[in-house]
């Protein structure tokens, strides 16, 4: 169970930034 | 509804106004730097904490800066969090010796108070261990709290500032949020609740003999069927203890909600008396209002922050009265049964099921509205035993996205995306470009408060549907039918916006729940936080433009009304279909067997 909580932790870091770079990238477009 | 029931909801609106504005006007004055009575006192420390944590003070964050930092903050928060559950068996106080916290509730438990939702799928006097709650859950409530706090602060400021690329510093705004708002207010409170009878030891849990035996039935060792049972004749009763009083100020100041003990609110060890059920519930709404104010005094106009309270006052009092008048109605299918529903001079009448008699009806149902209109999550009634349409009614307040006073910070950033939003649709109906509070609004901020809105709708019911195609979720509610689908609703609702109350009947203790509810409660949270603040850099770097004969005044009636009118419209467009799966369906099955 140690390694679910792991694997989604990581992927909701991941998705998290991946929100954040797209934001910033509208952000700069604008 | 009875007149008594209705002058205390009147008496709470009054005495909650009248707090909110010096409050207000106090906060105005900590982020803005200025010096205030309790300055002298705690500037010392608050600058012992920049040295110790090598933070300047002086140093301004964009939007960018200031997004990681609050980030890696409640990372490094919810990490801390999990690893103490994960590791109290081998840590001091712990004198019951509770074993470590299972992986997948560890983690949910991390995400709910680093997230500032409180959602608890445990029983906090069966499962953690005093070092976990106060140094655990405690300091996240303060934290959690605080990071709200500051992502609200940094809006305003982008909303105040002209063609500037800095928000403030975020670890001065969390640091000041703490130091001069949250810790004096919960000392306050906290030696209150002391005083009426609320628990505050880290002695060992006590066992007393009771008054009078009582004989229960248990499930029979050598029984050869499920459900046989022996009589077992019971003479002492374990008293839990712990470090509560501390704690539960917070709980109630910072909008977290989650309880020392399971039973929340309703545990007399929580919250013993009416007088103590009052204060608390001034509590939980008091710093989203006060907040308000803040808004208004830091952009100039107090009449800003007027607007918005008004906003949120047209939303939660007839709703708060509407949950009353449900539980004081009862249940039709009793009366039918002769069952005396009337209030009177020996009982409070109405639906009682589920409610503490110490509270009656009126502060049942006021403390539920509260409760789900600020983020908080505290309950002390069952909201799982509200009739159809007082259940109904918290529900949908978490709905409508915990703007309605919501959590502190969280709330009003919210209720201002919303502000946003309706700005833009005056300013379509017009055909002039919108502005708030002195800025254009364009279509950058409008993609960003379209995604505040949006996040936690598509959590809600998306979260809702997979949990009902999934049989190990399903087979976890409580009650067959529209019950059991308002359980699952209602806990996403609640996850989903952050709330962390339970509709009870549901055990969510389990892995889907654990990682579902732990996923949802995540992403309302940062994912929300993500577009506010590079709406507010986006604001701050715009120059103010001058007030015309074409601008939309914000602070009038007639804006007050459009904000009302989007919050309740998009509430009610994205949530009466599957409203109409759970309570709506109870309700006709109860009126109409």
């Amino acid at each position: 169970m140690e390694w679910w909580v792991c694997a989604v932790s990581i992927a909701l870091g991941i998705g998290t930034y991946a929100l954040y770079r797209l934001i910033d990238r509208l952000r700069t477009a604008a | 509804m009875t007149p008594f029931g209705v002058v205390q909801i009147s008496l709470f609106v009054a005495v909650l106004m009248t707090l909110a504005q010096p409050l207000g006007r106090y906060m105005a004055c900590v982020y803005e730097g200025e010096s205030t009575w309790l300055t002298r006192l705690l500037s010392p420390v608050e600058r012992l904490v920049y040295r110790v944590a090598g933070v300047d003070p002086q140093a301004e964050q964009d939007w960018k800066r200031y997004a990681l930092a609050v980030l890696a903050f409640n990372c490094v928060g919810l990490l801390v969090l999990y690893l103490l559950q994960r590791l109290q068996g081998s840590l001091p106080l712990n004198p019951q010796g509770f074993p470590a916290v299972s992986p997948d509730l560890a983690f949910n438990t991390a995400v709910s108070f680093a997230t500032n939702t409180n959602w608890q799928g445990y029983s906090g006097e069966t499962t953690m261990s005093y070092l976990t709650q106060a140094l655990g859950l405690a300091v996240q409530n303060f934290l959690s709290a605080a990071s709200g706090m500051a992502v609200l602060v940094a809006l305003v400021r982008g909303f105040a500032r002209t063609q500037s690329t800095s928000l403030g510093n975020f670890w001065v705004d969390v640091t000041r949020s703490t130091l001069y708002v949250l810790l004096p207010l919960a000392t306050l409170l906290a030696i209150f609740l002391v005083g009426q009878g609320v628990v505050q030891s880290f002695a060992p849990y006590r066992s007393v003999a009771l008054v009078e035996p009582v004989t229960i039935e248990v499930p029979a060792a050598d029984a050869a069927g499920p459900r046989v049972t022996r009589s077992q004749v019971v003479t002492e009763q374990v008293i839990p203890l712990g470090p509560a009083a501390s704690q539960i100020a917070i709980k109630q100041l910072g909008t977290n909600g989650g309880g020392f003990f399971n039973a929340n609110s309703a545990h007399p060890l929580e919250n013993p008396t009416p007088l103590s059920n009052f204060v608390e519930m001034i509590a939980i709404l008091l710093i989203p209002a006060a907040l308000c104010h803040t808004f208004g005094r830091m952009v100039g106009d107090p009449r800003q922050g007027w607007a918005v309270l008004a906003a949120m006052l047209v939303i939660f009092v007839p709703l708060a009265l509407g949950t009353y008048a449900a539980e004081q109605a009862g249940n039709p299918r009793l009366e039918a049964a002769l069952v005396d529903q009337q209030a009177s001079a020996g009982q409070p009448g109405g639906n009682m099921e589920g409610k503490e008699v110490r509270f009656g009806i009126a502060n049942s149902a006021l403390w539920a509205a509260a409760t789900t209109a600020a983020s908080n999550g505290s309950v002390n009634a069952m909201h799982g035993s509200f009739t159809p349409l007082g259940g109904l009614v918290p529900m949908w307040l978490m709905q409508l996205g915990e703007v309605v006073f919501g959590g502190v910070g969280s709330g009003l950033y919210g209720m201002l995306m919303f502000a946003i939003v309706a700005v833009f649709i005056a300013g379509l109906m017009v055909g002039r470009t919108p502005e708030y509070l002195g800025k254009k609004i364009e279509a950058f901020e409008v993609q960003m408060a379209s995604l505040v809105l949006l996040i936690p709708c598509c959590i809600v019911l998306l979260g809702t549907a997979i949990a009902c195609a999934v049989p190990e979720a399903v087979a976890r509610v409580g009650n067959p039918g529209p019950h059991g689908f308002s359980e699952i609703l209602y806990a996403f609702s609640s996850a989903g916006n952050n709330n962390g109350s339970a509709f009870g009947g549901l055990s969510a203790n389990n892995p889907f729940f654990n990682f579902a509810l732990g996923i949802a409660m995540w992403i309302s949270r940062y994912w929300l936080m993500l577009p506010v603040l590079a709406i507010a850099g986006s604001l701050a770097a715009k120059r103010t433009v001058a007030v015309t004969s074409g601008t939309l005044p914000t602070h009038t009636p007639l804006f007050v009304g459009l904000l009302v009118g989007v919050v309740l419209l998009v509430g009610a467009l994205t949530f009466v279909p599957a409203l109409a799966l759970g309570p709506v369906v109870e309700h006709l099955q109860m009126v109409h067997p």
